[in-house]
């Protein structure tokens, strides 16, 4: 079993070293879903960040924020 | 590699690039330092993240496809109109992984993917403290992918067909990148608006105050030596430009197969810095913030044609462009109402377009390519649509340059820039809601981004003491 280099007594005839080689398609095809989630996530996580901020802000009207209570005493 | 010679030179190509990568990485550094600087407190976290996530996504981005488009395009559309899935660059060639029998293809894309990234960056200053991460990150994709990657395509390798045909030459990237990414920011800052307060009620603009100079100041100098590094990957270190069957010539070359020397390159670098530093000192009375973004302005100034200036030409080249700049950017924030936070329209867009076309009329004649096998550089039918030498090879001139420089500062900057901010803000996705910019783009962390400040320390303080009944 080899999961891709098994010998180095020929050197010169040695190319690819990685394992699995020949399934370069599907990790391009990995590396484009993995760049997709990151961006549908990002944007989903500061959606979710921006929510909490204009939820703090509305509070803010009627309570100072707790920093500022803090420096108070 | 069965000889010395290929043994020696693609060994010392490989460690070349690799070092070069490693010194471009204190761009970003830089930038982080630079950003998180000018930002206020309430700011400092959202900055960061912002500018640092770009690092990676146009990283992956450029290897999905930036690198593919270099080389695939540089022909495409007038010296050739197919454009090829076999160029090495796809993203699925087992060269651009471990392979023995390649040794440059990865250092090579690597050291592409980071003058991407130094791109990509450059809108990431301009439009922060109001600017969502979530829309910046498709515009970095677009500016470190596509924006700069196709003009580098066409005018920034022997066989693009912007040289070949037009002679045009960009050695350091003033127009192939900063002018593009400069100019994107200005489209993007277009659409996106000025932060609340930058302009008072009869349009005056405000000093928002920085809330760290010292951080903005070690941020400059991080990207100063970052540049180093910038100025060194867009070299062919060692490469034998002879002829076939001619006695070899090995030599280190410019990015279109024309010998220079890195001994010529380094003085005048240090030449254009020490310029665009002096400069902007002077045009702004001793303003710290615009006596260093004037090194970079100098830089970016000559950097066109730093491959054949004299050092003392490119500290000229270099005041100019920087005291251009500096009015430049003040006429556009007060007339146009433009709020660019670090300055980056002004280093990078006004400064790229400059030396793109000042480079164009001091290096008018000079060969704009040469030939060769090793650099497997060939000349192209009917090049040279202003102008040949004896030997038939294409010639830099003003005309060529000033075309170029435009088409990639308006039509892969500004044009395309605008475009996508519109799109983005009508979107949602490009502008925080004002409550939001108000309170601070940290929202509740931003306490402890600096707890003396915020009292957050204090509040600790008081908690343990209290616990500790001391």
């Amino acid at each position: 079993m080899s999961t891709g280099l098994s010998s180095l007594s020929k050197l010169s005839e040695v190319s690819t070293l990685y394992p699995f080689a020949g399934i370069e398609y599907l990790l391009v095809a990995v590396l484009f879903a993995y760049l997709i989630i990151f961006f549908v996530w990002q944007s989903a996580m500061e959606h979710k960040h921006i929510k909490s901020i204009m939820g703090a802000h509305e509070t803010a009207d009627t309570a100072p924020p707790e920093s500022a209570m803090a420096a108070a005493e | 590699m069965d000889n010395e010679t290929t043994a020696m030179t693609t060994l010392f190509t490989e460690y070349y690039y690799f070092t070069t990568v490693v010194l471009m990485f204190f761009i970003h550094l830089g930038f982080c330092m630079y950003e998180v600087g000018v930002s206020r407190t309430k700011n400092v976290q959202h900055t960061l993240l912002k500018n640092t996530m770009a690092i990676p996504t146009i990283g992956l981005a450029f290897l999905l496809f930036g690198m593919w488009l270099y080389i695939a395009l540089q022909a495409w559309p007038v010296g050739s109109t197919s454009v090829s899935l076999e160029t090495g660059f796809e993203p699925w060639s087992p060269t651009l992984a471990p392979n023995l029998t390649d040794h440059i293809s990865g250092v090579f894309l690597a050291a592409f993917a980071l003058f991407a990234m130094t791109a990509g960056s450059i809108v990431s200053g301009s439009i922060i403290e109001r600017a969502k991460t979530s829309g910046f990150l498709i515009i970095a994709v677009y500016v470190g992918a596509v924006a700069w990657v196709i003009p580098a395509a066409w005018g920034w390798a022997g066989n693009g067909w912007m040289v070949q045909y037009l002679g045009f030459h960009d050695q350091y990237c003033s127009a192939v990148l900063h002018a593009p990414a400069g100019f994107a920011a200005l489209g993007v800052l277009m659409a996106l608006g000025p932060r609340i307060g930058k302009f008072g009620p009869n349009g005056e603009p405000r000093e928002i105050p920085q809330h760290n100079p010292w951080m903005v100041t070690l941020g400059i100098f991080m990207i100063y030596i970052g540049f180093f590094g910038f100025y060194a990957a867009c070299h062919v270190p060692i490469v034998n430009v002879a002829a076939e069957g001619a006695t070899p010539y090995f030599t280190t070359t410019n990015i279109y197969g024309v010998p220079i020397t890195l001994s010529g390159v380094l003085l005048n670098f240090l030449f254009a810095l020490f310029g665009g530093m002096i400069s902007g000192y002077l045009i702004s009375g001793g303003n710290s913030f615009w006596t260093y973004s004037g090194g970079l302005c100098g830089l970016v100034s000559a950097s066109a044609g730093n491959d054949y200036y004299h050092p003392i030409m490119a500290l000229i080249i270099a005041s100019a462009g920087t005291m251009m700049a500096y009015k430049l950017h003040n006429f556009v924030e007060r007339r146009f109402k433009i709020d660019d936070a670090v300055g980056a329209v002004a280093v990078h867009g006004y400064c790229g377009v400059f030396g793109g076309i000042v480079a164009g009329f001091m290096l008018w004649g000079y060969p704009s390519i040469l030939p060769s096998p090793g650099m497997a550089i060939e000349l192209s039918q009917g090049a040279g649509w202003f102008g040949t030498n004896a030997d038939g090879v294409p010639v830099i001139n003003p005309i060529g340059n000033i075309i170029a420089t435009l088409v990639f500062a308006l039509g892969f900057g500004l044009i395309p820039g605008y475009i996508l901010g519109k799109l983005l803000k009508g979107a949602g996705m490009l502008r925080v809601p004002a409550p939001v910019e108000l309170k601070g783009l940290d929202g509740a962390t931003g306490e402890l981004n600096y707890p003396a400040i915020s009292g957050t320390e204090a509040a600790f303080e008081t908690i343990t003491r209290t616990e500790a009944k001391y």
